[in-house]
């Protein structure tokens, strides 16, 4: 009972990583849609962290999907 | 003033003959408060998620599960507080003057105020404690008479409170040409009957030097 708890945890964190890298994809685009907007240029430090949000988010979904893999096996 | 702003936001100047005078950006320093309140919110996720999951229930999985969430989703949350600054600005123009809003995703505000359609009659600068005396963040409140009511634009948490309030003070007399005819000096058609009787009162009066204009009149 207690396993099945704490894998439906997991899964529920994962979930909400996957949406939260579906979120930062779509803060990336409407972002470069303000900019043009607005004809306003990012600086590269605030590009730069969006795309690091970006690749982090990614990373955490490979970090938690090996994870899994490696408790299961 | 913000020399890139004057760059870009070419976009913004919409009417015949507009170029910006000011374009500025809330302080930096407005940025502090949530950005900490973010890092000691995972901090404290951190140390709850430690003693819950590694003490009691023994998960060392589930303890890395929920930091790397929480840390995927305080990034996020610093981006967004990032950006949202960034596209947050004041924008004065010899025309108008607007505040621009845009939080990409959730909201987009674009507010101005059509400055031949108004009259400024004030302008007051802000600068509340220590804190923000010396990083010289304040407001600056510009208040205007409208036909039917009367309205401030406030410029919140701005660098530089105090030069934008002068160069504000300095551009709207000139601004202040207003080709709009109702802000034109209306002639006066209607006197009360009390200020008619003053002044058939001050008539009637008559100075002691243009009695004696030789003399000299000593009081007291």
């Amino acid at each position: 009972m207690k396993n099945l708890v704490l894998t439906s945890i997991q899964f529920g964190l994962l979930l909400f990583i996957v949406l939260t890298v579906a979120y930062n994809f779509l803060y990336e685009k409407e972002t470069k849609k303000a900019k043009e907007e607005l004809e306003i240029s990012l600086p590269v430090k605030i590009e730069r962290l969006i795309s690091f949000n970006i690749a982090f988010s990614i990373f955490a979904i490979i970090f938690l999907i090996f994870l899994f893999l490696s408790q299961a096996l | 003033m913000e020399e890139a702003g004057r760059k870009y936001l070419h976009k913004l100047l919409t009417l015949p003959g507009e170029r910006i005078l000011v374009a500025e950006r809330k302080h930096w320093f407005t940025l502090v408060s949530p950005l900490s309140v973010t890092f000691f919110m995972v901090l404290s996720f951190c140390v709850a998620s430690y003693l819950l999951f590694t003490m009691y229930l023994s998960s060392t999985v589930l303890f890395l599960t929920i930091i790397v969430a929480v840390l995927t989703v305080s990034m996020s949350l610093i981006t967004r507080f990032i950006v949202d600054w960034y596209f947050h600005l004041y924008v004065v123009t010899n025309r108008k003057i607007l505040e621009v809003c845009y939080v990409p995703i959730f909201s987009h505000k674009i507010c101005d105020v059509l400055l031949d359609q108004v009259r400024c009659t004030e302008i007051d600068i802000k600068i509340g404690g220590i804190l923000n005396e010396i990083l010289d963040k304040g407001d600056v409140i510009v208040t205007f008479d409208r036909p039917t009511h009367e309205e401030e634009f406030i410029f919140t948490n701005v660098k530089n409170p105090k030069e934008i309030g002068h160069i504000l003070g300095d551009s709207f007399p000139l601004i202040g040409n207003n080709p709009n005819p109702s802000f034109k000096p209306a002639s006066i058609w209607y006197q009360d009957k009390f200020n008619g009787v003053q002044q058939e009162r001050a008539k009637n009066f008559t100075f002691m030097e243009e009695i004696f204009p030789k003399h000299s009149v000593q009081i007291g």
